[in-house]
């Protein structure tokens, strides 16, 4: 475990989705510092510190993105490949959160080189286990590095 | 056996015969002189001969009488005769008789011969005569069927509905096509005979042809292969071509039979176009409804943790989180009713004219445009429409609105409709000069459900309503923008609601 806490952009139109996500990680006490934005250009704001958050203060470079697809104005799938094809931000694990099991949205997903789907659960008991693997793996277990 | 003529002239001779011998051994009787039957046994063998079974017996008799009485002394008497004399009298009627009787049965037998043979000729004449019959009858219908089944051939390559051209195969060169054939490239018959396709320049691309003569070259036929070709028009067409090697006349010909599938394939890739655009929606909706599903059981999981913990404010919370998402849901299905409507036609179509329908648009959204403060100007000139007055009107209506909310900070905000063109070649415009659309989100903000602003009323049905109204008319839509701040017009065509088409096309 490293010293400093990792901090994750959530990417989420939905407020109620982002409410619940945000719960999870509250209540398994990860204390990382959560940033949530609510569309595809708020989000590319974020990383290149655009706009209202020119502020490196308000922006830090997050450790993990957590990325819905289907996002007003930018689409997420043009975030994650503005992400992934940037040399200084494609090395940050992108994490695609959808409630879409689609095979072609996947295949774009992967083809864009995203690290890893997963499709939000229906029910809240698996939506908790879910987050709570999620939280484990890539805040406890993954190693990122640093620069 | 009745004498015939014939016979009688041979009877006669073979009777006179005994008399001419008589006369001759009587003039060289010094001669013949003591031999009495010297000259009358040839004589009565002749006379058989000649004269037959009767002739020869009468002539035996007055050879006999005519011996007696010349030649055996005493002369000149039948009387007084020596005894031995008269035994030879006796041996030459015998030998007499002999050869009347011989004779006859070798006449007989000969006749018989002749009349067999005369027979077999006639039986065979007659059999010759029956087997050239049949021939020329099998002949004839051979030629019958020859005719009946070259006529069959004209006719179907007269009246096909497939186009036929036959070509030489040595050098290509077209040698007859029917009028299908004349009617699909669009060519006179005199402009194509004599000539290659490649010299009408029938083929789209080389590639294809080449590959085509390739495939008749190995297996000497095609069948039903697909190519794009060209009419003299130059319009380019999709047929399905079969051609194969024929002989006529011992020479090699090329068949080719050709139909036209371009209305096919077009409509093949309007229901792939159509298919496609389904599934899409398809997936597009299920995704967006399953959101809000996600929310509700979600929260109501949480719910009951929460109840259990007595959270009040949470309890709230969720139940606020549950009802949105519900609200939502409801929403999303009035708008999915509401555009599914659109498709089926409730209103005859009627003439009205874009001015009317501005006007109309402009009374629906007026509370909202007073709100806002903006000036709206509408272009002078006036555009007859044939249509769902109804539903055309919800595009203006629609745009008014959409242009209304994203104003922005504006301080004279300003809306201008118009149409320029004419006919089904209008295009309508509204321009506004609000927030505007950044590039990368001109298309998406047509799909339902979208929405470039999450804060903004409504459920993105609007723009998709609008396309789905512009489409069903025929047209198309788009947006122009130079990007945030920078204003947008919105420009579309309706050649559906053209009112140059009078018989009731208008909103299909």
């Amino acid at each position: 475990m490293k010293g400093e806490p990792v901090t994750i952009l959530l990417v989420e139109d939905d407020p109620a989705h982002a409410e619940i996500v945000q719960r999870n990680f509250e209540d398994f006490r990860l204390a990382n510092r959560m940033y949530h934005v609510s569309d595809g250009q708020e989000a590319l704001d974020f990383l290149f510190r655009k706009g209202e958050f020119s502020d490196p203060e308000r922006s830090p470079r997050p450790g993990l993105i957590l990325l819905d697809l289907r996002l007003p104005r930018v689409e997420g799938l043009d975030v994650l490949k503005i992400v992934k094809s940037d040399s200084d931000l494609c090395r940050i694990p992108v994490v695609v959160l959808t409630t879409s099991s689609a095979e072609a949205d996947m295949v774009k997903a992967y083809n864009s080189h995203a690290n890893s789907y997963l499709v939000k659960p229906v029910d809240l008991p698996q939506f908790v286990d879910m987050m709570k693997t999620l939280g484990y793996y890539w805040l406890t277990w993954n190693e990122f590095p640093f620069h | 056996m009745v004498p015939r003529k014939n016979q009688i002239n041979r009877i006669l001779p073979a009777l006179l015969l005994p008399f001419v011998a008589c006369w001759l051994q009587w003039q060289f009787w010094p001669i013949f002189k003591p031999f009495v039957w010297f000259l009358f046994y040839p004589t009565v063998f002749f006379s058989s001969r000649l004269g037959g079974k009767s002739a020869g017996i009468a002539s035996t008799v007055i050879s006999a009488l005519l011996v007696v009485y010349f030649f055996m002394p005493p002369q000149f008497s039948f009387a007084g005769k020596p005894v031995n004399n008269l035994y030879s009298v006796m041996v030459f009627l015998f030998m007499g008789i002999l050869f009347s009787y011989t004779h006859d049965r070798l006449e007989r037998a000969n006749r018989r011969t002749v009349e067999a043979q005369e027979d077999a000729r006639i039986a065979n004449e007659q059999l010759q005569e029956a087997r050239i019959g049949r021939l020329q009858a099998e002949q004839k219908l051979t030629k019958d069927h020859l005719h009946i089944s070259e006529e069959r051939y004209r006719s179907i390559f007269n009246h096909s509905p497939i186009a036929i051209g036959i070509g030489r195969r040595d050098d290509g060169r077209l040698v007859e096509v029917n009028d299908a054939w004349l009617q699909l490239y669009g060519f006179e018959r005199d402009e194509v005979l004599g000539r290659t396709t490649s010299e009408l320049d029938l083929y789209v691309s080389a590639v294809e042809r080449d590959e085509i003569v390739a495939a008749i070259d190995g297996r000497g036929h095609i069948l039903n292969r697909e190519v794009k070709q060209r009419r003299k028009s130059g319009d380019v067409i999709d047929v399905q071509y079969s051609a194969e090697i024929i002989q006529l006349g011992g020479e090699p010909f090329l068949q080719v039979m050709v139909t036209d599938i371009t209305e096919r394939k077009s409509a093949e890739q309007a229901v792939r176009e159509k298919n496609a655009e389904m599934e899409r929606f398809i997936y597009m909706i299920s995704h967006d409804l399953k959101s809000p599903l996600v929310t509700v059981k979600t929260f109501l999981g949480y719910l009951e943790q929460d109840m259990a913990g007595s959270d009040a404010a949470r309890v709230t919370k969720d139940l606020d989180y549950m009802r949105g998402a519900a609200d939502r849901m409801e929403r999303m299905l009035d708008d999915l009713l509401e555009l599914s409507r659109v498709g089926r036609r409730v209103n005859p179509p009627q003439a009205c004219t874009f001015q009317e329908l501005v006007q109309s648009a402009r009374n629906m959204v007026a509370g909202r445009i007073a709100e806002s403060g903006v000036e709206v100007r509408v272009g002078e000139n006036d555009v007859p429409l044939y249509g769902d007055s109804s539903r055309l009107l919800e595009i203006w209506q629609n745009l008014l609105e959409n242009a209304c909310k994203f104003m922005g900070d504006q301080a004279h905000p300003m809306i201008e409709i118009g149409a320029e063109g004419c006919g089904r070649e209008t295009v309508f415009f509204v321009r506004d000069n609000g927030i505007g659309i950044e590039p990368r989100c001109q298309e998406k903000i047509f799909g339902l459900f979208e929405k470039l602003d999450r804060q903004s009323e409504g459920t993105g049905l609007g723009l998709a309503l609008v396309r789905r109204i512009v489409e069903l008319n025929g047209g198309t839509i788009r947006v122009e923008s130079q990007g945030a701040g920078q204003g947008s017009c919105f420009r579309f065509t309706l050649p559906g609601a053209a009112h140059t088409i009078v018989n009731g096309g208008g909103a299909t």
